[in-house]
């Protein structure tokens, strides 16, 4: 068959092929979805106001040495956390996604930013858990029993712990199966 | 020429939001009522089940939403709206599965081969089709549901950032695989 008709017939068979009401309602997904966006995006600015501004206004009000030192340890893990999240998301905000190739190279980078951004958040998480030990042992006036009990250690260790460290394994293995069907698409490309 | 396609940062999204909201709104919506079976059918040839199709609309009309502030008219509406969504479905297909195995794959479960000597009605020769495209290499599937959806060789240059001769040689080579795939079903 002359290959123009032959397209021409695929052509016509092709869009009767549509289901035009699973597009109908896309419009209000989309409001739905960009406030959802909106929440997530406040919602670091409002955790780091929050504890950030409760450890000050506390440091403020009892000027209390150790309160004064909490606020600043607070603020340099703080600031630790936005330095680091903002380097790691450097080059995979603006994409230059004028083809394919540069598609996939700037999803490759969001993957392997994603996957440091999970190893930094792991020595983040461990250096303040030993931060919160030390401080328990060095001004809670209790034994070790009773600070290995007390509400902060039990949350961030006895259960954060183990959550984060699930989260990460699972997270991890999602972006590198993710990293290796993107490499390999980069390699389909590059052979063409 | 330099567009960006993928959805960026959300915050440039809503300050651009603020900027031409109405006008925003009215083009996103001008773009889902024209293209909509389109989209939903190249969102069809990426995924196995309905769930998913509809989950990857939803991830290319939100792309669309966010990139339109920053369509400067460098090329068609139409084209920039096909980038966005190829850009979408990649990234929707790395999340999914390994690539490789696309070219082997059966997507539909129900038996795909009718009765040899049954006359195909045209609903089945659409499904065949539909079957094979989804058989096809990811850069063959590329260039032939662009193509099926009437883009000229210009335009699917442009959705996918190769050359038009590049295209050319795709598509005869799409065309071939296709012809092997429906075959095979019969």
């Amino acid at each position: 068959m002359n290959p123009h008709i032959e397209m021409e017939a695929w052509r016509l068979l092709w869009r009767a092929q549509s289901d035009g009401r699973a597009a109908a309602d896309l419009r209000e997904r989309v409001a739905r979805e960009t406030r959802r966006k909106k929440v997530v995006l406040i919602w670091p600015v409002i955790v780091t106001i929050a504890i950030g501004g409760g450890t000050a206004w506390r440091a403020n009000v009892s000027a209390h040495f150790e309160d004064v030192l909490l606020a600043m340890e607070t603020w340099a893990f703080i600031a630790v956390i936005w330095t680091g999240a903002l380097w790691l998301e450097r080059g995979t905000w603006r994409p230059l996604g004028d083809t394919t190739a540069a598609f996939v190279d700037l999803s490759i980078r969001r993957c392997q930013s994603a996957l440091a951004g999970v190893r930094f958040a792991g020595v983040v998480y461990v250096v303040q858990l030993v931060i919160i030990l030390l401080w328990q042992f060095r001004y809670a006036p209790s034994g070790p029993a009773l600070i290995l009990s007390s509400w902060p250690v039990v949350v961030l260790g006895w259960l954060g712990v183990p959550g984060f460290a699930a989260f990460g394994v699972w997270f991890s293995g999602r972006k590198r199966a993710e990293l290796r069907h993107l490499l390999d698409l980069r390699r389909q490309l590059r052979e063409q | 020429m330099k567009l960006s396609t993928a959805p960026e940062t959300v915050a440039a999204g809503i300050q651009l939001d603020a900027v031409s909201r109405p006008d925003i709104e009215e083009r996103f919506q001008a773009l889902l009522d024209s293209n909509g079976g389109a989209l939903v059918r190249l969102a069809a040839s990426y995924t196995r089940s309905t769930s998913d199709r509809d989950d990857l609309l939803q991830e290319i009309a939100m792309a669309l939403w966010q990139a339109l502030p920053r369509f400067r008219g460098e090329c068609s509406e139409r084209t920039f709206l096909f980038r966005i969504a190829h850009n979408r479905c990649l990234a929707h297909l790395s999340r999914r599965r390994p690539l490789v195995a696309l070219e082997e794959e059966e997507i539909w479960l129900e038996d795909p081969r009718p009765p040899a000597d049954l006359q195909l009605s045209e609903a089945q020769r659409g499904e065949q089709l539909v079957r094979a495209v989804h058989r096809l290499p990811l850069i063959y599937r590329q260039v032939i549901t662009l193509t099926l959806e009437g883009l000229s060789y210009r335009d699917v240059a442009q959705v996918l950032g190769i050359s038009e001769s590049n295209v050319g040689v795709r598509l005869n080579r799409a065309r071939q695989l296709l012809k092997t795939f429906i075959e095979d079903q019969r």
